[in-house]
């Protein structure tokens, strides 16, 4: 599946690799501002402060923020089933997603700059050598104008 | 990050899956936060340990560290927990006292020390320059700015891989350059009490949020320093402070400061009586020793309202007699645990009048009406 998808990807942006593994392949759930785990994300229902699904999604922040026990939170996330596939920072990761991704063994990727996603791309999120690279393979803009490959 | 030979077998596995994870944790948090190295502490002391806070995740993976051959390589000891387990006073249901005791139980086969207390400083005080993995904001901010020790404030999960790795990463507060001050307080009256002093951190914490201010008074005791400290590191997000003729020197620099007055108009609001209280409430931070002679010597007869006073199970063992004439004198005694980590508000309880402004803090965001009252008012409730 990953090979397909590539061969029509537009390759956004490669940040730090945190916390890696295989290859990811997945929807995209964007939260536009530095996200709060404990408070912010239900992990018994798997969703966000505005009902929005995380389950088996890419997770987008712009940042992350608050209380060190969100650690607990992103762990509940896996423990209950409803993890995101990843999480991506745009921003700097804090020591409280980290220590989170780490217990979870959740893919973490930080530090990319603003990657212009919206809910509903599809992004193909690769690591190598340190790094966690989003490629986009699928969304409005790629579906509509934009189908051939760019850069590697 | 620099790892040595051990570290990267550590890291890779060859020492267990616990250790490995524990060590991940610490790498990754420090790689985060640009730490070149990681460096041995002498003490870890955990947060996070509720069962209120952490539920049956948290249970889930501390049981996980277990299995996987988890122990701890220094000194570590434990946070309060949700309710107090010497006694039926505060009410929770069967489940949680399931859950919490597990907790307890995982923390004990990693070797903790389970202390049930936010106050480790009473139990082991650490000397200058010595290095910590210390959670529990209130305590943190006490090592570095009254004992010298260096620690940053560590998350539950990162101060339990630290207890187990004997290790942290150097930056933060762990590096004497970043130590430095940026603000100074002025202080335009003089507090005489330990919930005057904790208004005043609460006040300050609000006003500057972060960073290390200065504080320009005679140093005051302890016992209300750790009030005001504990305060601003909840109004806040302040992990140290400067006091000189208290912070030992070189433990510290001085940087550019800003200016900041505290009046007592900035505090004077947060105070009430305690007539109107269901409860009122002394010991948090947990109370010490001396706290317990000044309230003894305070209450002349005996209280009519119910009084709490929060303590460490190992301070109520201690001090037997000062206990005993306190109990007499109708304060309840609530031993390895308090009123932030207790679900309290589950009991009926509405109104509490504290010492504490962390009390304070806390007790308002759930919800529950709090207000300030002096020590020599709780000894008239």
């Amino acid at each position: 599946m990953v090979g397909e998808v590539e061969g029509r990807s537009k390759r956004l942006a490669c940040g730090r690799a945190l916390v890696g593994g295989g290859d990811v392949v997945g929807v995209v759930v964007k939260v536009e501002h530095p996200l709060s785990f404990l408070g912010e994300v239900d992990p018994l229902k798997g969703t966000l402060y505005d009902g929005r699904s995380i389950k088996n999604k890419v997770l987008v922040v712009k940042g992350v923020r608050g209380s060190t026990v969100g650690s607990y939170v992103i762990y509940a996330l896996r423990y209950y089933n409803n993890a995101p596939l990843a999480i991506v920072v745009e921003g700097e990761a804090d020591p409280i997603a980290v220590a989170g991704c780490v217990m979870a063994k959740l893919p973490l990727v930080d530090k990319t700059g603003p990657l212009g996603l919206r809910d509903g791309d599809e992004v193909l999120l690769r690591f190598t050598e340190g790094k966690g690279c989003i490629l986009k393979v699928g969304g409005v803009d790629l579906k509509t104008s934009n189908r051939t490959a760019e850069g590697s | 990050m620099m790892l040595t030979k051990e570290e990267e077998r550590a890291l890779s596995g060859e020492y267990g899956e616990a250790l490995s994870q524990a060590m991940r944790i610490l790498v990754k948090v420090g790689e985060v936060l640009g730490a070149e190295r990681l460096v041995p502490i002498s003490h870890a002391h955990a947060s996070g340990v509720s069962y209120a806070t952490i539920g049956e995740p948290g249970v889930h993976w501390l049981e996980s560290l277990v299995k996987g051959g988890a122990k701890v390589s220094v000194y570590s000891t434990v946070n309060p927990i949700g309710f107090d387990p010497y006694s039926d006073i505060i009410k929770v249901d069967e489940n949680f006292v399931k859950g919490q005791i597990r907790i307890l139980e995982a923390f004990e086969k990693m070797g903790f020390d389970t202390s049930l207390t936010c106050t480790p400083y009473y139990l082991r005080e650490p000397k200058p320059f010595e290095r910590l993995a210390w959670g529990e904001s209130s305590a943190v901010i006490y090592a570095n700015t009254v004992l010298g020790a260096f620690t940053n404030r560590e998350g539950g999960p990162v101060a339990v891989a630290a207890a187990i790795a004997g290790k942290i990463y150097e930056a933060g507060l762990q590096v004497l350059e970043n130590r430095r001050t940026d603000s100074r307080i002025r202080l335009g009256f003089r507090p005489t009490d330990a919930a005057e002093w904790s208004a005043v951190g609460y006040a300050i914490g609000e006003r500057i949020g972060q960073g290390i201010p200065r504080l320009e008074v005679p140093p005051p005791p302890r016992d209300h320093l750790k009030y005001m400290l504990a305060a601003s590191a909840a109004s806040g997000g302040l992990a140290m402070m400067v006091i000189e003729g208290v912070t030992p020197p070189k433990t510290y620099l001085l940087g550019e400061e800003e200016k900041v007055e505290i009046g007592r108009e900035d505090v004077e609001h947060m105070f009430g009586s305690v007539e109107d209280a269901d409860l009122v409430f002394h010991g948090c931070p947990h109370a010490s020793l001396k706290e317990l002679v000044e309230l003894d010597n305070l209450i002349k007869e005996k209280v009519e309202k119910e009084v709490w006073v929060a303590v460490a199970p190992r301070l109520y063992e201690r001090a037997n007699d000062v206990i005993k004439s306190l109990s007499k004198k109708g304060v309840k005694f609530v031993r390895g645990t308090c009123l932030v980590v207790s679900p309290i508000d589950k009991m009926g309880i509405r109104k509490v009048a504290t010492t504490s402004a962390k009390t304070y803090f806390y007790l308002k965001r759930r919800g529950l009406d709090v207000w300030l009252v002096r020590l020599r008012d709780v000894a008239s409730a």
